[in-house]
């Protein structure tokens, strides 16, 4: 490893030690975000209890509830106890509506969500970038035109539209339908997997549809290069040409657009967990909302919040690697 | 030095006048007809919009006792479970669309533009600060983001076109504040600083004009986006609330139910949805292609006005030089 | 080089993504202790139909057979919170619970459908007091006015539950421990069973409870979720940890995974017992009861049509013909729902404060076209509060009651314009209607209310809002608009409360009538259920005449089997939510029909 190399490295450690020092003044005003957002939002918890329950003194009751739940106190009482809590002993509070620990919810749901993410992930790109690719090269052709309409259609077709009438007609026509509880990896691997394939192809549809076309404007655009055309006028093969030297460079911004997409592993994915009864946090989350259970809603968008912030840094580190002209400054 | 300004100010005047839009349109029909298709549609979408109370047979919520008619004289696409006719709803709902989609994304862009210019051009400690607040926004998954800030503001036409507008806003200001940047650093903004323009007059004559085509492309781009989004939350029962026709809404509850005893109730609205978006995506393709100043030309790199000189010169040479324009 | 190593943190992601799915919560289960008719092998639901079962089949052609899987929709959209029965839980009674822990008291199925057919086990949470019957207790009388004596029933084991208890008889010293804590927890589930108020045994298989007060609805608490005989071994475990629930069921819980689904196995020392045809047979039939949670309809239809579903519940009458035209060979049940929309006037307030003007509102609406239209054109017209299952001795049918409160189901705008001008609006009034946007099905009730009541003049404005706030508003008691809910039947003194009491939370429409509130009183401290049960009935009669609400038709909802599911006659519940007695009493036909799905 020469001087280069190593000064290099150094750079890079120090940009990640500067990152990492920015994530904390992010994080601190997302939970600031999310811990007010979240009850300022009308009508309360202990309204909704209270009618579940059937009392018949509505006041004593509310007070025992509040005092039980710890929201008896202000506001911005609950929000240092909570941020002691997670700081001091990695405890995200407890469901407030079933009494266990929100990291064990989180825990629970979180793979599924984040296999579901994962796969949609890697469907879309390998449909997004060769057809991308393609539909540069060949710009204006029929097969561009195919492919460009192909890439809209993904996005134009409601995921949610599509996941219903895969659940539906299948059933009729065929007599399939997807597995209705959850198949673990450890037990069934074959059978996880085609549950999952099926919600992230639908998924993976629609984030092919972007990142199709986003390839394709930076392969147009690297292709008009100077150093595109000299290679061309060397008389490269196409393939040469496409692959060794305008791709690489085309696909920063592509990385871009994938690092973006990147939060679907920790949360894009409500509808279509509903529709395939996937427990996953997309809908923990919603239930949360609906049910004003703040600790969970809290809880789980720190959690959320923090990967994204992890994946950014990781998006922009992977710059590093395909760019040696990008400085971590 | 005033002549100087002066020519500077002509040549602006001048590229102004070239970039007319008829130019535009002529080069979108002859160059980009699936783009031309798209513009189509996006004009049909305004118009059945803006004179919906004009184009719809029936009021929009006209109940009838014709419950679950299909297709017919009367009714031309049908009618739902409570006997309303299916084209006027889809009509009525593309005003909405139209409203939520076109207003919410003119207000987005207004607060990408406010945010990402400031930011860009004041830079220092302000840019550190506002980017931290962005990045904190942007931790959040959209339609998760989006679950709470219906919830806190209740369901309406007015609070989603608000949520969807800080929503994309904020994120889209990213965009503008790039190109703020990288126009930042061009010679003649230097030049323009040298000179001594005022803070004002840069902004407003030097890097605006220049940023208004990421701009634009922001704005075709984000529409499409932004009626899919309305239709999801519709879906999820926290968009616009019923009776107002909306596609989303349309697609959820009441034709999941009757889907077997009326399906044209899931479909048209499906179909409708479907052919607004790409119609507008095509469109704001089309568009861009022909006004990102990095893809015009053969030059690669954004060079400002220099390139419009070429461009006047020959498109046949251009075409020869490869990968056409 | 660096392509390759993209890839390799490409499959690593891969790797981690599956293992950390795999290492989702680890299933509860425990093999030992567990009689297994045959082999049953691990997985779940959908991979059923391949496997080779060697169950052990007693008889194969006739009569009931023992074995196999039973995977149960049950209709109701909700998830477990709470396993500790006497913490209040959102989840419906004991729709989870029910089925490893029992009570003293549970309805009686032989008075259903699977027998006499008097009483229609629907979707309510109160089964009538005559149709109640001792489950871990054999009998039970007042040995004084404030005492109630339970005999339990001998033979009844507790099962092996390795880290909590091992086997041991079930006997009044368990009943003592689970009643003292619920009456120690008054705190927790709130006023609900103040009547109790200290509990002995005199010997092992005897229990007396003392009250505080005599309260009418005691029975239907004596099956609900609060009063789970629990041993003190579970509490001594942890109650609330979903891994050591134990209990005399005819079921033992052993998976759950959050989200998903709950799997039970078959008690093999279970108490109960049939007779079918002329044998007596041990229950429960089915090895393995699994109910997952699905909250989408499409994919709960799905799961009936292709197999993975045994028994579905809560479908709506739009997919009967489809339905009936992709599976002819699904058995149909019809129950009746429980509760009925419900339109609450405020009658404190102008407009609402006059009668005439709550009559037009009713007279406005054309039921037929409402039922054509939401319900395919079958619904009972009037079924709350009290509902239309419930014995006669409660319920009055629409036709006992006087003209003048039959008119308001009838249609008729000329006489509702005619009555709103009586009262001083000639030209109809403007006002809003609230409801929650959490139900779909809400806004097009709404919609078509809304538009026949443009039909008098009364210019209705909606108002949706989200669930939350919505309880928001209606438990401030400050709006000025019509409210809409879906009412549920519940219990007949719960519903009355919720109607007439003044400032209960359901009490949307400020009832507030003082005889009538002293008959109410009067009727919870009445002994004899003849008593009570005119008291009740006259009570409902009065809420229904005063127009306080427009109670919209009550629909029909249906239930679904397998053709190899036998023996279910279709109960929704056989006490509050609580499948568990049907379940076990259930039975497979061979596997041989199922596998062939």
């Amino acid at each position: 490893m020469n001087a280069l190399d190593r000064q290099k490295l150094k750079e890079m450690r120090n940009y990640i030690i500067r990152r990492l020092l920015l994530v904390i003044p992010t994080l601190l005003i997302a939970s600031l975000i999310v811990f007010f957002m979240v009850r300022l939002i009308p009508g309360d918890i202990i309204a909704q209890m209270l009618q579940e329950r059937e009392s018949t003194n509505l006041e004593v009751d509310r007070v025992m509830i509040e005092r039980s739940l710890g929201l008896d106190v202000p506001v911005y009482v609950q929000y240092f106890r909570w941020m002691g809590g997670i700081i001091l002993h990695g405890d995200l509070g407890k469901s407030l509506w079933e009494g266990t620990p929100v990291a064990e919810d989180i825990a629970a749901k979180l793979p599924v969500t984040f296999e579901l993410g994962l796969f949609s992930l890697i469907i879309g790109l390998l449909i997004s970038l060769p057809v991308g690719i393609f539909s540069a090269v060949r710009q204006d052709t029929i097969g561009d035109y195919i492919a460009r309409s192909f890439a809209i259609l993904c996005i134009a077709v409601p995921s949610f539209w599509l996941g219903i009438m895969v659940m539906v007609f299948p059933s009729i026509w065929w007599g399939w339908s997807p597995p209705i509880t959850l198949v673990r990896f450890a037990e069934d691997p074959a059978g996880n997997l085609v549950q999952f394939v099926v919600p992230a192809v639908i998924l993976g549809m629609s984030l092919a549809g972007v990142t199709m076309r986003m390839t394709r404007s930076m392969m147009l655009e690297v292709l008009r290069q100077d150093y595109v055309r000299t290679a061309w006028s060397k008389g490269l093969k196409e393939r040469t040409v496409v692959v060794q030297h305008a791709m690489k460079n085309a696909l920063i911004p592509v990385v871009t657009i994938i690092g973006l997409q990147l939060p679907i592993l920790v949360g894009g994915t409500v509808i279509i967990e509903k529709i395939f009864a996937l427990p996953g946090i997309g809908r923990l989350m919603l239930d949360a909302i609906v049910q004003r259970d703040y600790t969970i809603v809290s809880g789980l968008m720190l959690v959320i919040a923090s990967f994204v912030l992890l994946c950014n840094i990781a998006v922009d580190l992977t710059y590093g690697f395909l760019d040696p002209r990008v400085q971590y400054k | 030095m005033s002549t100087d300004r002066e020519a500077s100010v002509e040549m602006l005047a001048e590229r102004r006048k070239h970039s007319s839009i008829t130019d535009l349109l002529l080069r979108l029909v002859r160059e980009k007809p699936l783009g031309m298709v798209g513009g189509v549609i996006t004009l049909l979408l305004l118009l059945t919009g803006i004179f919906a109370n004009f184009l719809a047979p029936y009021g929009m919520n006209e109940t009838s006792g014709a419950f679950l008619a299909s297709p017919s004289a009367e009714h031309i696409l049908g009618a739902d479970n409570l006997g309303r006719d299916l084209l006027s709803r889809i009509i009525y709902g593309a005003r909405v669309s139209v409203i939520v989609g076109f207003t919410a994304t003119a207000l987005s862009i207004v607060i990408s533009t406010l945010i990402g210019l400031f930011s860009g051009f004041i830079g220092g400690a302000f840019d550190v600060v506002v980017q931290r607040l962005v990045d904190a926004w942007m931790c959040f998954p959209g339609l998760i983001l989006l679950l709470v800030l219906v919830s806190l503001m209740g369901p309406g036409m007015w609070q989603i076109i608000i949520i969807l507008a800080l929503s994309f806003g904020i994120t889209g200001s990213r965009v503008v504040r790039s190109a703020v940047i990288v126009i930042k650093q061009n010679i003649y903004v230097q030049a323009a600083v040298a000179i001594g323009c005022s803070r004002t007059e840069l902004l407003v004559r030097h890097i605006l004009p220049n940023i208004m085509a990421p701009i634009i492309i922001l704005f075709s781009t984000r529409i499409p986006g932004i009626i899919m989004t309305e239709a999801s939350l519709s879906f999820l029962g926290l968009g616009i609330p019923p009776p107002t026709p909306s596609w989303g809404g349309m697609l959820s509850g009441a034709a999941q139910r009757y889907m077997f005893l009326a399906p044209w109730m899931a479909i048209w609205p499906g179909v409708a949805l479907s052919v607004v978006v790409y119609g507008v995506n095509m469109f704001g393709d089309a568009l861009r292609d022909l006004l990102d100043p990095r893809l015009r030309g053969g030059m690669g790199r954004y060079s400002g006005a220099k390139v419009k000189s070429i461009k006047v010169k020959s498109i046949k040479e251009k075409k020869r030089n490869g990968y056409g324009s | 080089m660096k392509r390759r190593v993209v890839w390799i943190i490409f499959s690593c992601l891969m790797v981690v993504a599956m293992v950390l799915a795999s290492c989702a919560p680890a299933p509860v289960a425990e093999e030992e202790g567990k009689t297994v008719v045959g082999e049953v092998t691990e997985k779940e639901g959908a991979a059923v139909e391949e496997e080779e079962e060697e169950e052990v089949f007693t008889e194969v052609k006739e009569g009931p057979q023992y074995g196999g899987t039973l995977t149960l929709l049950s209709g109701w959209a909700v998830e477990p919170d709470k396993w500790d029965p006497i913490e209040y839980s959102s989840a419906q009674e004991s729709a989870f619970t029910g089925y490893y822990l029992e009570n003293l008291l549970t309805g009686d199925l032989s008075k259903g459908a699977r027998g006499t057919n008097e009483y229609w086990f629907n979707d309510t949470y109160w089964v009538p007091d005559q149709y109640i019957t001792g489950q871990l207790a054999e009998s039970w009388e007042f040995t004084d006015p404030l005492t109630l004596r339970f005999h339990l029933r001998p033979g009844i084991y507790w099962p092996d539950k390795p880290g909590v208890m091992s086997s041991r008889e079930m006997i009044s010293a368990d009943v003592v421990f689970s009643f003292k804590r619920l009456i120690e927890a008054k705190a927790t589930l709130g006023t609900r069973y103040e009547w109790m108020e200290s509990v002995s045994a005199p010997d092992k298989y005897t229990v007396d409870l003392k009250l505080s007060k005599f309260s009418a609805d005691w029975l239907y608490r004596m099956m609900a979720r609060g009063t789970h005989i629990i041993p003190p071994e579970l509490v001594q475990a942890g109650v609330a940890d979903v891994k050591k629930q134990v209990g005399t069921g005819p079921f033992m819980l052993v998976d759950y995974v959050k989200g998903s689904a709950l799997t039970y196995d078959r008690n093999p020392n279970y108490w109960g017992k049939t007779t079918i045809g002329d044998k007596e047979y041990s229950l429960p039939f089915i090895d393995r009861l699994i109910v997952p949670f699905i909250a989408e309809p499409s994919t709960q239809l799905a799961a009936l049509r292709t197999g993975k579903a045994d028994i579905l519940g809560g479908v709506e009458w739009q997919f009967r013909e489809s339905l009936k035209a992709t599976n002819p060979e699904l058995k149909e049940y019809v129950t009746l729902a429980g509760g009925a929309g419900l339109v609450c006037m405020r009658e404190d307030i102008p407009p609402f404060n006059d009668i005439r003007v709550r009559k037009a509102m009713n007279m406005a609406v054309d039921r037929k076209a409402f039922i054509d239209s939401q319900f395919g054109g079958e619904a009972v017209l009037l079924s709350w509060p009290f509902s239309a299952a419930w014995p006669k001795d409660l319920f009055t049918p629409l036709e006992d009651y006087p003209a003048s409160t039959q008119e308001n189901f009838a249609y008729n705008p000329e006489k509702a314009k005619q009555l709103l001008t009586e009262a001083g609006y000639p030209n109809g009034f403007k006002i809003g209607l609230i409801y929650s946007s959490i139900a779909p099905a809400t806004a097009d009730v709404c919609s078509m209310l809304a538009s026949h009541w443009a039909d008098i003049g009364v210019e209705v404005e909606l108002k949706p809002m989200e669930q939350g706030a919505f309880v928001g508003v209606s438990y401030g008691k400050k709006y000025t608009d019509m409210i809409y809910y879906g009412g549920s039947n519940s219990s007949p003194f719960s519903i009355l409360r919720n109607a007439g009491e003044p400032g209960d939370f359901y009490n949307l429409t400020m009832f507030n009538y003082p005889d009538w509130y002293a008959k109410f009183t009067q009727a919870k401290g009445e002994r004899e259920y003849a008593g009570q049960n005119k008291l009740l009935k006259e009570l409902n009669a009065e809420v229904v005449s005063t127009a306080d609400y427009v109670i919209c038709p009550t629909r029909y909802v249906y239930r679904y089997a397998q053709p190899w599911v036998n023996n279910y006659y279709g109960e929704t519940n056989s006490a509050s939510f609580n499948l568990s007695q049907v379940m076990a009493a259930t039975v497979w036909l061979d596997i041989g029909l199922k596998a062939q799905k």
